[in-house]
């Protein structure tokens, strides 16, 4: 239990963490963005961009110095990290020592499971077009010849969600065809049902009929219907009906708002 | 031009003020007269002479007005306290400075004077015409710079220490305020009472002069006033404390009119010396105020006093004292390497205990010693798993010494280094810190959550 005098910064322009979709405003962000995501930060996460953004944003042109001098030696990248931490002062040593463990850890991961944890990971932040890349990458990998069907089922499962996200019903498909026919799962035939259902254009396949029966469809179409009645009640649509309440003026303010949001979160996601 | 370092001393009755450097201490009774037909503003006899001959409507007390908020009705107009203290330092500060030229050019002119005379001398005697010359420079000099009513130029003021009997916040915002409005920039304008211009005094003395404890007698108009002032040589820093005691046996000056009135006054300076000075090793005594612009009335205090110890009579040590400092702030390192304690700093040390580089520390807010009107800040700190802010009072007593606890109340509960706060605080007088705990959040990751405490810490 302590206290942590901050430096003070004053940054006029953030710097934008791609993966993670968010801006950062102080070295303590960008620490806690390292410390937290160490798979987002790792494999280039540190570019001349930063650095410059170290040095004329932070206001830590010594640090930037070392760090570019560290880049251009050809020793492990991973250090950049733990040299940026230490010169910031937020994490303890036994923090850094800790996240180094943990990143050693990752770096002894089989490469196609490092990879897919990868894209995992950004699934969670909403960075599908990302995510799609990383699972794409891990199926086209020669790899890929040698891994067994389990693994790349998930990854085919996962690249079929992903696609389903950004609403490319037709590519989500052919992921979840394939998905199955190394998984033998029926809960994947359940998300193609679900893609039926929401694209009427989509049927599902003859192979699949025999497969699936009446009392599935039914069961299905309930969670369906669940579904989109937790849906009406989340959290967004219960903001949105209230905005939607408002006088005209604030009703179109809040409307600008929300529709820059969901065009920063579409852009993310592609 | 010359900038002007210039010390000056406000009080109710009075007012004094001078430039570091040549020049002498220019005295005024603390009024300001409008004159009935146009905007001419007086100080001093002429403001006087003006209004007997009924030509100007006189203001007083324009410190109290000042602090009270108080307001004058001149000729239909309604002014503030702020505007006729603005009206009187513009003439008061533009005399100074006018002052303080016309001694530098008659220095600079008995210097050339000498210079000639000896040139001529070296040249074979008396030469008629260089000795016209000479004779003629200080005359010119008079006649360059006697000018009745000098115009106010804040460019000609490079630092302006005011000195005022007391400090209040009250006073010095408004004094500041007036500050500003004479377009002196707040970088070169400072705030101190008569306790750290008795400081600053005496420690331009002589060592010898303060190697030991240091009395003052301050008796004026309406108050006597003691002053003491000691040094603590400590292993790393030397402290110099002063303290003011205004006392009850305080008398009008009128009384000295009869014998009967000076031998009491006589009596009750007496008993005050005997109780101030009895049993301790004073190197030095000071006299000042009206009250002391002579001494035969006071016998029997006066041969107390000299006895094993010097005594000193200065009717503008204030004022000097506020020109020292301004003459010290000029300089890039000070000559007073000191912690100074007295009205208007603090008198106790202000941390927090932070983590730096793994390990613990203390991280000073204010420091004993610090101008209380300006000590204090804006800082911001990242909580690591603690609801709370603990503050370390230290005193020069270590005994009371003691930990104030902050809780913050409504600041989310992280435990993941995320909770960024920031502190302010500021002191509202010698003895009370105000202290403002903001929630500001954590960028992107945590929108702030908009709490505040707000707290008063007695120290």
């Amino acid at each position: 239990m302590s206290v942590i005098l901050c430096r003070k910064e004053n940054v006029s322009h953030p710097f934008f963490i791609e993966n993670l979709g968010i801006h950062v405003y102080t070295s303590q962000e960008l620490c806690y963005a390292i410390y937290n995501h160490p798979l987002l930060a790792l494999d280039g996460f540190i570019d001349r961009n930063l650095v410059d953004f170290i040095r004329e944003e932070l206001d830590m042109g010594y640090t930037a110095l070392k760090m570019e001098r560290f880049m251009k030696s050809g020793e492990n990248q991973d250090e950049l990290l733990f040299l940026f931490l230490q010169e910031c002062d937020y994490y303890t040593t036994a923090e850094i020592n800790r996240l180094r463990q943990k990143v050693a850890a990752l770096r002894k991961l089989p490469p196609l499971e490092y990879a897919k944890r990868k894209a995992d990971y950004l699934v969670g932040f909403k960075q599908y077009g990302r995510a799609i890349a990383g699972y794409e990458k891990i199926l086209e990998s020669y790899l890929a010849r040698k891994a067994d069907d389990a693994f790349l089922g998930k990854v085919l499962n996962n690249l079929g969600a992903c696609y389903a996200r950004i609403f490319q019903f037709d590519k989500a498909l052919a992921a979840y065809d394939r998905a199955y026919a190394k998984l033998k799962d029926v809960a994947v035939l359940e998300r193609i049902y679900h893609l039926t259902l929401m694209n009427p254009k989509i049927s599902l396949k003859d192979r699949y009929q025999s497969i699936v029966t009446e009392e599935m469809k039914a069961a299905w179409n309930e969670d369906f219907v669940k579904a989109g009645e937790d849906a009406d009640q989340s959290d967004g649509i219960r903001k949105l009906e209230e905005m939607f309440g408002r006088d005209p003026i604030r009703r179109m303010e809040g409307a600008r708002h929300l529709l820059e949001a969901w065009k920063q979160e579409y852009r993310g996601m592609a | 031009m010359e900038k002007r370092l210039i010390g000056l001393d406000i009080c109710d009755t009075y007012t004094q003020v001078c430039c570091a450097g040549p020049g002498e201490v220019q005295n005024y009774p603390t009024i300001v007269c409008k004159k009935k037909s146009g905007d001419v503003w007086l100080v001093g006899q002429e403001a006087y002479a003006c209004a007997l001959e009924g030509d100007g409507v006189i203001v007083d007390k324009l410190l109290k007005l000042l602090r009270k908020d108080g307001t004058a009705t001149i000729g239909g107009v309604r002014y503030e306290g702020l505007d006729l203290m603005q009206k009187f330092l513009e003439c008061v500060l533009a005399a100074a400075v006018a002052e303080a030229d016309r001694a530098a050019l008659l220095q600079k002119s008995e210097a050339d004077g000498e210079t000639i005379q000896a040139q001529s001398d070296a040249a074979g005697g008396g030469e008629p015409m260089a000795e016209k010359d000479a004779d003629a420079l200080p005359a010119a000099a008079e006649a360059q710079t006697t000018d009745l009513h000098p115009a106010y130029d804040s460019s000609r003021i490079s630092r302006l220490v005011i000195t005022v009997p007391k400090i209040s916040a009250k006073l010095m915002d408004m004094l500041v305020c007036c500050a500003d409005r004479l377009k002196l920039s707040r970088d070169c304008v400072r705030i101190i009472s008569h306790t750290e211009s008795f400081l600053y005094y005496v420690l331009s003395q002589k060592r010898e002069v303060w190697n030991n404890q240091v009395g003052m007698f301050d008796l004026s108009e309406d108050f006597l006033c003691y002053y003491e002032m000691k040094v603590q040589r400590g292993m790393r820093n030397v402290t110099v404390v002063a303290e003011r005691e205004k006392l009850d046996e305080g008398f009008n000056l009128d009384i000295l009119k009869t014998p009967s009135g000076v031998k009491l006054a006589d009596k009750i300076l007496c008993s005050c010396g005997e109780r101030f000075l009895k049993k301790k090793l004073f190197s030095s005594v000071f006299l000042t105020g009206k009250g002391f612009e002579t001494q035969e009335w006071a016998t029997d205090f006066m041969k107390m006093l000299c006895v094993r110890r010097k005594v000193y009579v200065d009717q503008a040590l204030f004022v000097q004292g506020a020109a020292y400092k301004a003459a010290d702030l000029e300089r890039e390192k000070t000559v007073y390497p000191y912690i100074l304690v007295c009205d208007g700093r603090l008198d106790t040390t202000v941390s927090m205990k932070v983590m730096r580089r793994d390990q613990e520390e203390q991280l000073v807010l204010a420091a004993a010693g610090d101008s209380w009107y300006e000590a204090g800040g804006t800082m911001e700190f990242i909580l690591d798993g603690q609801q709370y802010l603990e503050f370390l009072i230290s005193p020069a007593d270590p005994k009371r010494r003691k930990v104030v606890k902050l809780t913050l109340e409504g600041f989310p509960e992280r435990n993941d280094k995320t909770v960024r706060i920031r502190l302010k605080t500021t002191f509202l007088d010698e003895n009370t810190m105000s202290v403002e705990v903001k929630d500001l959040g954590f960028g992107e990751f945590f929108p702030s959550t908009g709490a505040t405490v707000r707290q008063e810490v007695m120290l």
